[in-house]
């Protein structure tokens, strides 16, 4: 399957100019070096991104990193300043619009016309670009659950509604990449299983699913590969389960009064560097986090101990949102 | 084809369309009736408080057929360009509002294709809509005309009747270039509300500026849709005064069209460059 093979060999912030990051494999995307500017705000500083075919690849960063502009850049929405993009490993640029009929798209929020239909919405966007094939309006409907409405006024759909009628319509050219912008925005918690599902099921039939979102738990869920981008540049990219594996921690809970001194003995037992507050703790008692091996978590709290500082917690582990904010610098 | 009839869809079920047509009938058939039920009050006033031969006349040429066919065509064209305006920035307005434009062209769609079909769409609309504006004021007038007194026996005048088809391809083709005018100015604002205002603003400007400047006005793309439907044969369409108002009837025609292409033209450009982060 594409998607196993196109995913090996991943190295964190190595992309080649040729083939998939670590130079195996097809791409589905790439861009090299991308800069876009708006006046005097730099979006896009040299963006480097991989994206195998066939697998789900997070696209994570904090807000103004620049995931929007990259995802209109990606679709031909906006014009790059410089730099490169590629699409199935050819060159792509604003001008080859007609091969975004492999691309599937939900940028931003989904956007219908209200007085239309879910039905007669998908038949008027399935009028643009490439067309779908017969009965695929009703095939997507189904995927996403929304058959039995299809013929409602999209003004009476829920936002969670609207989102899924969004993925469907990110569906509907049955494209090979599909590129979805915070696609659990408005889902209930039942939706966005189904939507994880749905992602999963299409990786799995060699499809590749580009999805930018907030959520850090969900995207741990459901991507293989991950990119974190901040102030326009990647600062991180590759396999997620390699990555959580070197960036394992601890965290100790400690009152007020011991957060000084605690934090400056986890220093000197971890570095510097490897040792961060979370912010807006206030006066209250709050977490340190040390980057260390999760299994060294008794050793971590033998030593607090022995001077004398009690943690009112530990928690040890690997996760998506620690290493989001330790490269994004957002603790 | 299948680009054409999606957006034949969109405009077809879309409350606007239904909206901006039965307020412009309704506005119409308001019209025509007020003048024929002031016919009489109006004809026995004195000339210095509005009545008078002149008015009589006035009122005749309107309601009186068969000459009030093309006075029916001329208020379809005139009062219906404003509401032309409004739909066509409603139509173009309006996918940047709801963002799919955005829509269409991560699809791959050609940019210039789509606004131009849309366009297209938003023409061929106007055609069924100009025909039974058209039919409603004729009804209205009909009805005037017996209030007012008058006889409907020019109604049925044969060489009048053969001349509508062309008198409604003309009037069509007014309404078309006012509907693409807004459409233009709603494409390069991204705007519905900037459509419609700064089309209908222009409107009234050259209104107002061809008493000034009508040797320069006339040529504009509002003024020349008076030239366009000019009934040559008219009584009113003689005269040193009028010509300096109005041009030839085949130069506004193929005025209408410039300025009709001019903005299918410019939609396409304008959307060809813009950057679509909306």
């Amino acid at each position: 399957m594409p998607g196993q093979s196109g995913g090996e060999g991943i190295q964190s912030m190595s992309v080649s100019s040729s083939g998939s990051p670590g130079g195996q494999g097809p791409l589905a995307l790439a861009a090299r070096g991308l800069e876009k500017s708006y006046g005097a705000t730099r979006a896009l500083a040299g963006l480097e991104l991989a994206v195998p075919q066939g697998v789900v690849y997070g696209f994570l960063g904090p807000n103004g990193a620049g995931k929007t502009t990259t995802i209109r850049c990606l679709l031909g929405l906006i014009r790059p300043d410089g730099g490169r993009m590629e699409l199935f490993d050819k060159p792509f640029t604003w001008r080859d619009r007609q091969r975004l009929g492999q691309v599937g798209a939900l940028v931003e929020s989904p956007a219908f016309y209200p007085y239309l239909s879910g039905g007669d919405n998908l038949r008027v966007i399935g009028a643009t670009g490439t067309a779908p094939r017969r009965g695929r309006v009703d095939e997507v409907l189904e995927m996403v659950g929304l058959r039995d409405r299809s013929r409602d006024k999209v003004s009476a759909y829920s936002m969670g509604m609207r989102q899924r009628l969004g993925i469907a319509a990110a569906l509907l050219s049955d494209p090979r990449l599909l590129v979805l912008d915070e696609p659990a925005n408005g889902l209930d918690p039942a939706g966005i299983v189904s939507m994880r599902e749905t992602l999963r099921y299409l990786a799995s039939q060699g499809k590749t699913v580009f999805v930018s979102s907030h959520i850090l738990p969900e995207v741990e869920q459901m991507a293989e590969v991950v990119g974190i981008i901040d102030h326009g540049r990647l600062v991180r990219q590759g396999r997620l389960e390699e990555m959580l594996r070197e960036t394992g921690h601890v965290r100790v809970r400690l009152t007020a009064a011991d957060s000084t001194a605690g934090r400056a003995l986890l220093e000197r037992f971890a570095g510097t560097d490897a040792v961060w507050e979370a912010a807006g703790q206030g006066d209250g008692d709050g977490w340190i986090t040390v980057r260390v091996e999760p299994d060294r978590a008794g050793e971590v709290n033998r030593a607090l101990a022995e001077s004398g500082i009690y943690a009112t917690g530990l928690e040890s582990g690997s996760d998506l949102e620690s290493l989001f904010l330790s490269l994004t610098g957002a603790a | 084809m299948r680009l054409l009839q999606g957006e034949l869809l969109k405009l077809a079920k879309r409350p606007a369309t239904f909206i901006t047509l039965g307020i412009f009938m309704a506005i119409l058939v308001l019209l025509f009736l007020a003048v024929g039920a002031s016919y009489r009050t109006m004809a026995q006033l004195p000339a210095d408080q509005g009545g008078g031969a002149q008015t009589e006349a006035a009122i005749r040429s309107m309601l009186v057929f068969p000459g009030a066919y093309a006075g029916v065509v001329s208020f379809v064209a005139s009062i219906g360009g404003l509401f032309a305006i409004a739909y066509g920035a409603a139509a173009a307005g309006a996918d940047w509002g709801w963002g799919m434009v955005k829509v269409a062209v991560s699809r791959g769609e050609s940019r210039s294709r789509y606004i131009v079909t849309k366009l297209v769409a938003v023409l061929v609309l106007l055609v069924p809509a100009s025909l039974l504006a058209f039919a409603v004021g004729v009804g209205a007038v009909a009805i005037a005309a017996s209030l007012a007194g008058f006889g409907l026996t020019g109604m049925g005048d044969a060489s009048t009747l053969g001349t509508l088809p062309s008198l409604l391809g003309r009037s069509w083709l007014a309404l078309a270039e006012q509907a693409s005018i807004g459409f233009a100015i709603a494409t390069l604002a991204r705007s519905q509300l900037a459509g419609l205002g700064v089309g209908i603003g222009i409107y009234f400007v050259e209104s107002f500026a061809v008493s000034f400047w009508p040797e320069y006005v006339r040529y504009l793309p509002f003024s020349v849709v008076s030239s366009l439907l000019r009934d040559p044969t008219s009584s009113f369409a003689a005269g040193e005064q009028v010509s300096r108002y109005t041009i030839d009837q085949t130069a506004a025609l193929l005025l209408v069209v410039a300025y009709l292409v001019a903005s299918a033209v410019l939609s396409a450009i304008v959307l060809e460059r813009a950057e679509i982060t909306g």
